[in-house]
């Protein structure tokens, strides 16, 4: 499996086992988190440790889904991002549109 | 094990599943270029995995071989009535294996082709563009325009020159985050807001890039039908008369400055966010001072992102280096283009490189 998803109490811990997120995962992932906000204010952190790489779909994707999200009154937060993904999230300012933590445990007690 | 040992000796990738729903696991992380089954299996047999497969729209077209030891016709029948492409009998010489498969990818491939070169050809026949054919030349600026499709297909870049008067020239670079045909169709809508908000905002006498910008935002931002889909953009207006350029951005790549005193690159980043996604998408403007000789240019992120090795990179500074090194070195844009984008770098997206060269 390219995204698994644990429960910690209300929020939902996707972890992407793939090292280059790109255009043939993009509209997998776009779906699995919006069947995983289905709950009123969903709450969910994006574990992105093994991402080495990210094109500009699979950050449509990711953006996608953090606008689904907000509507719903919810919240995502990033961890454990690659420096390369992490320059290029500045780099396009989507390091301000995302809460990002440097790893899970710090996320999950951002959503707490 | 026989038939997997054939195929790898012949060039081909194979993953091996022992059962249809373990064959079903594995799809889902990997569309395979084509599948042989056994008729035959526990739980669920080849019939019944093919039956899987044709409900669902993702795997329905991936190409599918029988591999049975049956031959009576009511098998074959049955198996063809599935969209099965064709049958191989156990213990068929690997020569006429191999023959058989590659029959089978070589067709799928041209039909692949045939059928994007008829959108292609309807594409050119409603002249359908997203991308200028001729470059632009001002009294004291000159634009060159670099566009290269990814896979010979087109992508979600695009550009755009709107001459407002002798005096002003807006200069648009978006790029729709999506690959290919899809991102293509999505490119016009950008496009036509963006050329109607900076018509309209020129007739109210407004002629600041970062207002334009938040005009197009809004309009973007209330449309459902671009709801889950975005787009970067760097939008420059140039002042002829007096040879100003400002520039305003949305999470696009930062402007490039080359400057002739010093030989050096200079980055100019936007504060701006992705178009459409918050109501107020916090532009900003810059102005930037230019004298002869001098050069801009504006990118997409299919010029930074590259295959090497087999691990695929986004690195600007690369892409910084090398540009410097050429307009040290007094080359042309053809020359630049020609000298970074070749062979030896391998692409991973469309890419689009402007240059604004102050005359």
């Amino acid at each position: 499996m390219n995204f698994t998803k644990e429960i910690s109490g209300d929020i939902t811990i996707i972890k992407l086992s793939l090292v280059e997120a790109s255009l043939n995962e993009s509209d997998e992932f776009k779906a699995f988190i919006y069947d995983n906000c289905a709950d009123v204010s969903p709450k969910m952190v994006i574990d992105l440790n093994n991402v080495l790489y990210m094109d500009s779909s699979f950050i449509g994707a990711l953006v996608a889904g953090l606008k689904k999200v907000l509507s719903k009154k919810g919240e995502i937060a990033l961890a454990n991002i690659s420096n390369d993904v992490m320059a290029l999230f500045e780099m396009t300012r989507l390091d301000k549109v995302f809460k990002i933590y440097d790893n899970t445990e710090e996320a999950i007690k951002s959503l707490k | 094990m026989l038939l997997q040992k054939m195929l790898e000796s012949a060039g081909f990738l194979v993953t091996k599943a022992q059962s249809v729903l373990d064959a079903m696991d594995i799809l889902k992380d990997n569309v395979p270029d084509l599948i042989i089954s056994d008729l035959e299996m526990d739980q669920l047999d080849g019939f019944e995995f093919k039956e899987i497969l044709l409900s669902s729209e993702k795997y329905q077209n991936i190409p599918f071989l029988f591999l049975t030891a049956h031959n009576k016709e009511v098998f074959i029948e049955k198996g063809l009535s599935l969209k099965a492409i064709d049958y191989i009998p156990k213990g068929i010489p690997k020569e006429q294996l191999i023959a058989k498969i590659n029959n089978i990818l070589d067709t799928v491939k041209d039909q692949k082709d045939q059928s994007v070169n008829e959108l292609k050809m309807v594409a050119d026949r409603l002249n359908l563009k997203n991308v200028p054919t001729k470059n632009l030349k001002l009294k004291n600026f000159q634009i060159e325009i670099f566009h290269q499709t990814f896979q010979n297909h087109p992508g979600g870049d695009f550009i755009d020159l709107i001459r407002i008067d002798d005096r002003f020239t807006f200069l648009v670079l978006g790029d729709v985050m999506g690959k290919k045909w899809g991102a293509w169709f999505f490119s016009f809508t950008f496009l036509s807001y963006i050329r109607s908000a900076i018509r309209l905002c020129v007739f109210d006498g407004n002629l600041s890039v970062a207002k334009i910008m938040q005009r197009i935002n809004q309009v973007i931002h209330v449309d459902d039908f671009l709801d889950d889909i975005y787009s970067t953009l760097s939008l420059v207006l140039i002042d002829d008369e007096k040879g100003e350029i400002t520039y305003s951005g949305a999470s696009d790549l930062p402007l490039l400055k080359y400057q002739t005193e010093t030989n050096k690159i200079e980055q100019y980043k936007s504060k701006g966010l992705l178009l459409g996604f918050f109501e107020n998408g916090n532009f900003n403007e810059q102005n930037i001072s230019t004298i002869a000789n001098d050069q801009l240019f504006l990118l997409s992120d299919g010029v930074i992102d590259y295959e090497a090795n087999g691990v695929k990179k986004t690195d600007i500074n690369l892409f910084i280096n090398q540009l410097e090194t050429l307009l040290s070195a007094n080359k042309t844009f053809d020359e630049i283009t020609a000298g970074i984008f070749n062979k030896e770098k391998y692409q991973v997206d469309d890419c689009s490189l402007i240059q604004i060269k102050r005359i």
